[in-house]
């Protein structure tokens, strides 16, 4: 393997990323979703309008051209300015990619230029009832009629579907092939008739993820992304971006997460308030947990540039994403000690209601995306390559 | 990596490949063989030059350059005085102003007939390894934990005086200095306490004050990220050791390989192990680039992934192998006692997990 190539203007590119970070009105991020959702949707059209969203992607899928490093070095300084990322994480960095890859020109252009301005956000229609971590078991159907698909069936734990404009589908069109081989990868207007969305309240008390019902929901054939029954090998791709890409972004709020930790005991302490003995070891557990990521991710970076994806390196990555997110926030939200019961008592020096909320944010990593198991057995199969039973 | 580090590392292991056999690994791991002569053999093939200035008559090459050696070292279970010979002499001769005398005794370490040792009261931060301290001229006290110290003929000192840190170089053989050799649980590495009463400080000192404390922390960061690098080399070697035993153990009519529960606990070590590889990657890199205050808490934060992870990468390793795994004969056990050895080394991870949110906290 060999590094990114060193990229000179990307100093250049980094400064510029400040200098219009420094002169533009970064907007605070309110803790309630619905709020949270308009705000981060305004500022990702904000970031869109000034050039700063697809940085990799190509122009004429209307991004900037530029490569996964200025990505990065984005990501790093608008976490650094403590600005918040756009909302449409699932359009551009893990559906987005693979319409990109496998959509048709036409597609592209319809899909893309509102995926990435944030007019459209996109939700994954994979998870079913009966099709979690055996997802290739999947039972949503889409029948072929004339020029359209028929779909009935149910997803589930599908994040933003209330708030999407797009679902990327799974759905099975050929029931009597092996099941690999007879889904495709549909993306479907989540305003036709027959889709309902039930949102779903999860253990932070915030509505992210929902239920989704397709009651004879019917779908031009022109929104097939690629071949008929190869939706399989999309989903891995998209899964992928998910396992891969998605890393880099929360490595980001991981760094900054840690360092607003010390922060608050930092200033806690100078007001006189105690810090238990473990604090000092428990955060710089989190450190270094993080800068273990960092080093992880310069590999998936170099992975990318090489056009390297999907890779049995995703799942590498992805299970020291959970690992990673998991002890960060466990770390800090456990020196709150008793005061985690109460969300807005000061006593413990840090911000109760936002470690607690982060904690039972991160115990859902492990899960999205294909769960910790899944990512060994990918790891056992095809980066170890055991043989199976 | 570099195209030097490449070079190192393909000389480093064709070295190996020729010189180190089962045999005097065994000899050296129990203790038969004193290392001299493989020490020699590394002197002659320029390892003690690499990272020494060339205008000290060495190759030049950053530090960072060596880190894939150390991994080597710790895959191939080399144990040597190496972190003493090719690290530290090259740091005081880039690092300090010293004088011809004290140089010269620096620079005859790259023979390979000379051997330095560190006594260093920072190898931990939470026991108490001893002090030395200067006043009035005299080095008193003692240090525990020696490495290499029943062979050396030159001692680096960290000690303590009135004005601060100070940094000495004591010959072996100077009065007042006594070397006890101790029993070691690190295979291959020979401990002493050594106890200095009334040795003459005056000429030995090489920095004190800021300038000492400066290089102490270089040498100190330094040792963690060779240290780190070994383990993770170490990591790596049971891993594949664990890999060629799964799939061939055949259990139940099958290899266990095919088992989900081995399976998982296998791609847990992949995991850790492709971690800390590009820990050390990340850390060498960025070497080359960083303050050395930065460079400081990043060896403490390698380190301590690699003391946490390669142990854990060890523990799962035996376990998968069953019963062979915890034999005498079989290889594992000195990777795991070695690993168990340099995770204490310069800190264990809760150390230095406390010991970084305490200067980040300071920060």
């Amino acid at each position: 393997m060999t590094d990114p190539p060193h990229d000179p203007t990307l100093a250049d590119y980094r400064a510029s990323v400040r200098d219009w970070l420094a002169a533009t009105d970064i907007p605070s991020v309110p803790l309630d979703l619905d709020h949270r959702f308009e705000v981060l949707k305004a500022w990702q059209g904000t970031l869109y309008d000034a050039g700063w969203v697809g940085i990799s992607w190509s122009r004429e899928s209307g991004g900037q051209g530029l490569t996964p490093l200025h990505q990065l070095v984005f990501s790093e300084e608008l976490a650094r300015a403590r600005a918040p990322m756009p909302i449409g994480l699932i359009g551009l960095d893990v559906v987005g990619p693979s319409i990109d890859t496998y959509a048709s020109s036409e597609q592209r252009a319809r899909l893309l230029p509102p995926l990435l301005s944030g007019d459209e956000m996109w939700c994954q229609g994979f998870s079913e009832p009966n099709a979690g971590s055996d997802l290739a078991s999947l039972r949503t159907t889409a029948k072929i009629d004339g020029d359209r698909f028929v779909v009935n069936g149910q997803k589930v734990w599908t994040s933003w579907a209330h708030k999407a404009r797009w679902c990327a589908l799974l759905a099975r069109t050929d029931s009597d092939a092996p099941k690999h081989r007879g889904i495709s990868y549909i993306a479907v207007d989540m305003a036709t008739p027959g889709v309902s969305v039930r949102p779903l309240v999860q253990m932070t008390g915030d509505s992210e993820f929902c239920e989704v019902f397709f009651d004879d929901v019917e779908v031009p054939r022109g929104n097939l992304i690629g071949d008929l029954n190869a939706g399989w090998t999309i989903a891995q791709d998209t899964l992928s971006h998910e396992r891969g890409s998605y890393t880099l972004r929360r490595m980001v709020e991981y760094d900054v997460a840690v360092e607003e930790a010390f922060a608050e005991i930092r200033r806690h302490r100078s007001a006189g308030g105690t810090v238990a003995p473990r604090t000092l070891e428990q955060l710089g557990r989190a450190y270094v947990s993080v800068r273990g990521l960092e080093a992880q991710t310069r590999k998936t970076m170099a992975r990318k540039v090489r056009g390297e994806v999907p890779s049995p390196y995703d799942s590498v990555d992805k299970l020291s994403l959970n690992e990673v997110e998991q002890r960060v926030y466990s770390s800090i939200s456990d020196l709150l000690g008793p005061f985690r019961l109460t969300p807005h008592d000061p006593s413990a020096g840090l911000d109760s209601a936002r470690w607690v909320k982060d904690h039972y944010y991160s115990r859902a990593v492990s899960i999205y995306g294909g769960t910790s198991q899944v990512q060994r057995n990918i790891i056992a199969d095809r980066l170890l390559e055991l043989p199976r039973g | 990596m570099g195209s030097a580090a490449d070079d190192v590392l393909t000389a480093v292991t064709a070295f190996l490949d020729h010189r180190y056999g089962d045999g005097i690994r065994l000899a050296l791991l129990e203790g038969n063989d004193d290392g001299a002569s493989l020490r020699q053999a590394a002197a002659a093939d320029g390892w003690f030059d690499l990272a020494v200035p060339e205008k000290h008559g060495g190759v030049g090459l950053a530090l960072n350059d060596l880190v894939p050696a150390f991994r080597l070292f710790g895959e191939r279970l080399a144990v040597g005085p190496f972190v003493e010979q090719m690290v530290l002499p090259a740091l005081l001769l880039s690092e300090l102003n010293l004088d011809e005398a004290t140089r010269l005794r620096i620079q005859a370490l790259r023979s390979g007939t000379h051997l330095l040792a560190w006594a260093d009261p920072g190898i931990s931060l939470d026991w108490c390894a001893g002090t030395v301290s200067t006043r009035n001229g005299r080095l008193n006290g003692e240090i525990r934990l020696v490495r290499y110290a029943p062979h050396c003929s030159e001692l680096l000192v960290v000690a303590d005086s009135p004005a601060g840190a100070q940094l000495c170089l004591v010959a072996a053989a100077a009065s007042g200095l006594s070397i006890e050799s101790i029993e070691s649980a690190d295979p291959g590495v020979p401990l002493a306490i050594v106890r200095f009463v009334d040795v003459p400080a005056s000429s030995a000192v090489m920095a004190d004050g800021m300038d000492a404390m400066r290089v102490i922390a270089l040498m100190r960061a330094w040792s963690r990220i060779m240290f780190a690098a070994e383990l993770t080399g170490m990591a790596r070697r049971a891993l594949t050791l664990t890999l060629d035993h799964i799939v061939t153990r055949e259990q139940f009519g099958a290899p266990i390989a095919t088992f989900q529960a081995v399976r998982q606990i296998a791609a847990t070590a992949a995991q850790r192990v492709i971690l800390l590889e590009n820990f050390s990657e990340a850390v060498a890199e960025d070497a080359s680039t960083q303050s050395a205050d930065l460079l400081s808490l990043s060896a403490m934060a390698f380190k301590a992934a690699a003391g946490e992870l390669a142990r854990g990468v060890g523990e799962d390793a035996i376990q998968l192998h069953g019963g062979i795994g915890f034999t005498y004969e079989y290889e594992l056990q000195w990777y795991y006692k070695r690993i168990l050895a340099l995770r204490t080394w310069y800190g264990d991870e809760i150390e230095l997990m406390a010991e970084i949110g305490r200067l980040r906290l300071a920060a």
